[in-house]
């Protein structure tokens, strides 16, 4: 006998999903240049100057980078500021 | 043309010939470029983010607005014969951007950034050499408007 309802499990699963964190990832062109994107990393996210220029430079580097971790919403929020400064940004389910 | 600070924290464009101001109107000479600009980030999310239903409109609008803004400043300032066009530290973020809508655009058509400058530009098609150049310039716009406005801003 089941210890759960399909209904309880149907609410259990969206909860699950719910709370899969997303990862804000932006990733490398030849165009955006780095102090501009250190500028924004700052006025999106409130990061300092310092944590702002690590993530550039990994974006730099790396060819990508992880700026946010959290909830979908506010995932896909922040992606949406990062497009409206011209930033290639996409998000992934965190691993 | 010259670009210069201003005491007030903005920029200064000096225009000397016709050519100069060509030059700035082709800023903003593509209509399409708001739009395929929105569409390109569109393409990074999942089809099942809706992006391209409920994000690309907002997001066309507001590259839209930066080159009508830029593109009104300029032609303004053409046609009643103003010596200067100013940016004051208010109007950067708008410049910067349809500054680089236009760069991005550039990148996608010609690969700008990837052109060997050791090479000989006499052997570049005019097309090519034109793209090259109006990077580069636009380049140098948008380091400036950084250097001496969006970084003080911070």
């Amino acid at each position: 006998m089941p210890k759960t309802t399909p209904d309880t499990q149907k609410k259990q699963q969206t909860l699950k999903q719910s709370d899969v964190p997303w990862n804000v990832v932006v990733l490398n062109d030849p165009v955006n240049l780095q102090a501009y994107v250190a500028i924004v990393f700052k006025k999106v996210f409130g990061y300092s100057q310092a944590k702002a220029e690590t993530l550039m430079m990994e974006v730099h580097t790396q060819g990508r980078s992880v700026v946010w971790t959290g909830g979908r919403e506010k995932a896909e929020l922040y992606v949406q500021q990062l497009h409206s400064w011209q930033l290639q940004t996409t998000m992934q389910k965190a691993e | 043309m010259k670009i210069l600070p201003t005491l007030e924290g903005g920029l200064c464009i000096l225009p000397e010939s016709e050519v100069d101001w060509d030059e700035l109107q082709l800023i903003c000479s593509d209509d399409e470029r708001p739009t395929y600009l929105a569409e390109s980030l569109a393409d990074l999310m999942d089809d099942d983010s809706e992006w391209g239903e409920y994000v690309v409109p907002d997001l066309e609008e507001g590259f839209r607005n930066q080159t009508r803004f830029v593109d009104a400043t300029i032609k303004r300032a053409r046609q009643s014969g103003e010596p200067a066009i100013f940016i004051p530290p208010v109007e950067a973020e708008r410049w910067y951007g349809a500054l680089n809508q236009v760069r991005l655009s550039l990148q996608a058509s010609y690969d700008v950034e990837e052109l060997d400058e050791a090479s000989d530009l006499n052997d570049w098609e005019p097309e090519l050499k034109s793209a090259y150049f109006r990077n580069r310039f636009y380049l140098l716009l948008q380091s400036m408007l950084l250097e001496f406005i969006m970084n003080k801003a911070e």
